[in-house]
């Protein structure tokens, strides 16, 4: 469940970003999940199109690299 | 059974009527096994409490194309037209969206929908969840 809330949170990251680089929507996300951050890769992808949709990262890629260790990194965001 | 019952709305946005169907249920003998929850966020409250239940009845402000007012069921296919009139009913859609997504939703979720904020209004959607009550227990056995 807690992965709902971590795309919510994402995206008003994304989203404050966007405004800085003074770009109009979110293209892609590459995120970076720890095989022992507690996140399913899987429950994530399939939470991001439904809390994306509305959003300017609506449509936006997911892309999510495993990686070894508790950390969750957003590791770049594309913008156009 | 778990059966929860979720009015959906804020407090300050001229929207509470789901808010005052949970104090008007809060009223009434309800049986031990359904919780009443208020929601002021469908995401991330409203998919949080979908997630613990059995069964859910979402109680809903909505303005859509039919003119009477009172309160009624709304099947979840219907939600989409809804939702273009109503702030949260995008919401709505979305928390259960996520919950199915989640693999988290209720077995069953019933929905029903407030086109009104008076009094007779919300006691009308009181009364349809009564009755939903009724038939998800006598479902049971």
């Amino acid at each position: 469940m807690h992965e709902a809330k971590l795309c919510l949170s994402l995206l008003a990251t994304a989203e404050r970003a966007l405004a800085e680089a003074g770009a109009e929507r979110i293209a892609a996300v590459h995120l970076a999940v720890g095989a022992l951050s507690g996140v399913a890769p899987e429950a994530l992808a399939a939470a991001f199109p439904i809390c994306a949709a509305g959003t300017r990262a609506d449509g936006a890629v997911l892309r999510i690299e495993r990686m070894p260790g508790r950390d969750l990194v957003l590791r770049e965001l594309e913008v156009v | 059974m778990r059966v929860t019952v979720i009015g959906v709305g804020t407090r300050h946005g001229g929207d509470a009527a789901g808010l005052a169907v949970v104090t008007a249920l809060e009223a009434r003998a309800l049986p031990r096994s359904v919780a009443l929850v208020r929601c002021e966020r469908p995401l991330p409250d409203l998919l949080e409490a979908l997630a613990g239940a059995d069964a859910a009845i979402v109680v809903d402000a909505a303005r859509s194309d039919h003119a009477a007012r009172g309160a009624r069921r709304v099947a979840p296919a219907e939600l989409a037209d809804v939702a273009t009139t109503s702030s949260h009913g995008f919401g709505v859609a979305r928390a259960l969206a996520l919950a199915e997504a989640l693999g988290r939703a209720p077995a069953r979720v019933e929905l029903v929908a407030i086109e009104g904020e008076g009094d007779a209004d919300v006691e009308a959607a009181a009364r349809i969840v009564v009755e939903l009550l009724a038939s998800l227990t006598a479902a049971e056995g």
